[in-house]
């Protein structure tokens, strides 16, 4: 704008107009005023350099994690590119200077993707969600996490599954403790005529008349209240995704929600170091 | 004559860039999509505007609903029924979301008591799109994100205002159309139909 102003200004001083150089002058800085006002009135509302740089999408966090799609502001022609393409996929607050740990294990991290030249796919069997549920059961408002992952239903097909369930409504603890709720040792006697008694009574006590090595399998506990109309699912209160396609390391994604900045959407919001046994062990848990 | 005026000059807007940048059946697919959910938030903006008719606004909720599957009302999907599409509102506030049926939240935005209301929407270039996934033959599935700014008037000041960012599951159907060649030749194609499902919505004051 200044370039423009100044350049006509100076051709008009060439014409000796001082006149016509107010009147253009006034027509320029009415003619900005105007296109301010309409850029406030019209166009201000959303902020589009913010939207085109943030994760708006899980799909797009990969693409950008493969390097397939950049944001608007780190192109290939950016100084130290691949760095700054990987940290930019990080939450920024997570770091409180370039000396935090943190920050330096970010770093580890993207060295080691790039030296192996890891790619996310959809259909990977080494990422899961971590739902996060609120729900009502007999009236009261429980919460619980659901692990899903992605299954294939044919080759170019695929569907997200429930694979666990954890919750302390699951885990059936009795409200009381009591080491003297039993079937009594002589009840074979009576042909186990006081089994009834085990559904009379207090309910939660179930546990108790169950062999001491028996662990109450949660994901059971889960479908078992569902499937009887006893536990309703109202909203997902949290959601985070994990990958474990990175060998040696864990990373989780969740997304941010900010006003003014391009650190935005789904971001890494955790990362850990942890050797390749123990992330089998831990998928494991999850597939079993 | 003004409200068809209108729905010609959306139906233009939808089909003329659909032809000359669709390249591939995804491409093709996810510009349909994000033509539907321009058309849609067009809708959307028409039917806040108090300085059209009213009865200009509830065509525009008719025309709105059109666009979703079920037209708002219930609905079966995979073979499981469903009471109708839903807009959900999750703000940074309140993690409890609100839950409202399409056709509701539409009605609610027609009845509005502000004087004036001004709402705007991302462009259609930047309405993002996720990778088609594909549910059945011809049957896909998308994710398209767009952000809605909401400004409300009263006494020609402005009292309220929001900025939302949602997001919008796109479900489109394949349906096979014969075409017989000038050479006689049968020949045939997929028409792509969208519908659009249920809205999220993540508010940022």
């Amino acid at each position: 704008m200044t370039n423009i102003l100044s350049y006509h200004v100076c051709d008009m001083e060439k014409n000796k107009f001082p006149y016509m150089r107010r009147i253009y002058l006034c027509y320029v800085l009415l003619l900005a005023c105007c296109t301010t006002i309409n850029a406030q009135m019209i166009g201000s509302m959303i902020n589009i350099e913010q939207e085109r740089s943030r994760i708006s999408l899980v799909d797009e966090f990969m693409k950008r994690f493969n390097g397939t799609e950049d944001r608007p502001d780190i192109t290939s022609k950016v100084k130290d590119y691949e760095d700054k393409r990987y940290l930019a996929l990080f939450n920024g607050k997570m770091f409180k200077s370039f000396e935090d740990s943190l920050f330096i294990a970010a770093k580890d991290f993207v060295n080691r993707v790039c030296q192996d030249s890891i790619i996310l796919h959809y259909s990977d069997t080494t990422w899961f969600a971590k739902a996060t549920c609120r729900g009502s059961f007999k009236n009261k408002e429980v919460s619980f996490v659901l692990y899903l992952t992605v299954e294939a239903r044919t080759s170019d097909m695929f569907k997200w599954v429930i694979n666990r369930a954890e919750g302390e409504i699951f885990r059936l603890v009795p409200s009381t403790f009591s080491d003297k709720v039993m079937i009594g040792p002589d009840s074979h006697e009576t042909k186990f005529m006081n089994l009834k008694h085990i559904t009379n009574g207090k309910d939660d006590y179930i546990s108790y008349y169950m062999n001491k090595d028996h662990t109450v399998d949660q994901t059971t506990v889960f479908l078992t209240l569902v499937y009887n109309g006893l536990l309703k699912i109202d909203y997902v209160e949290d959601l985070e995704f994990f990958f474990y396609q990175v060998p040696t390391y864990i990373f989780s994604i969740k997304e941010f929600n900010r006003n003014d900045s391009n650190n935005d959407g789904w971001l890494i919001n955790s990362l850990r170091k942890v050797s390749e046994q123990e992330k089998e062990k831990e998928l494991m848990l999850l597939y079993q | 004559m003004k409200t068809l005026y209108k729905v010609l000059l959306v139906a233009i807007y939808i089909f003329v860039p659909i032809i000359s940048y669709a390249q591939s059946i995804d491409d093709l697919i996810a510009r349909r999509a994000q033509q539907k959910v321009k058309q849609m938030t067009n809708y959307i903006e028409y039917m806040a505007n108090k300085e059209e008719s009213l009865d200009d606004r509830k065509e525009y909720r008719t025309l709105a609903l059109n666009l979703f599957i079920g037209h708002g009302e219930p609905y079966t999907l995979n073979d499981a029924t469903r009471k109708g599409v839903y807009m959900q509102i999750t703000s940074k506030y309140r993690k409890k979301p609100a839950e409202r049926l399409m056709k509701d939240y539409f009605t609610g935005l027609i009845n509005m008591r502000y004087d004036k209301v001004v709402i705007e929407s991302t462009d259609i270039k930047d309405i993002k799109v996720s990778e088609l996934k594909k549910v059945g033959d011809n049957e896909f599935e998308c994710t398209c994100t767009f952000v809605q700014a909401f400004c409300g008037y009263q006494d020609g000041r402005p009292i309220y205002k929001d900025i939302t960012k949602k997001r919008v599951t796109c479900h489109i159907f394949g349906e096979e159309t014969v075409k017989v060649q000038p050479n006689g030749d049968i020949k045939t194609t997929y028409e792509y139909i969208v519908l659009l499902g249920d809205v999220e919505a993540l508010e940022t004051k």
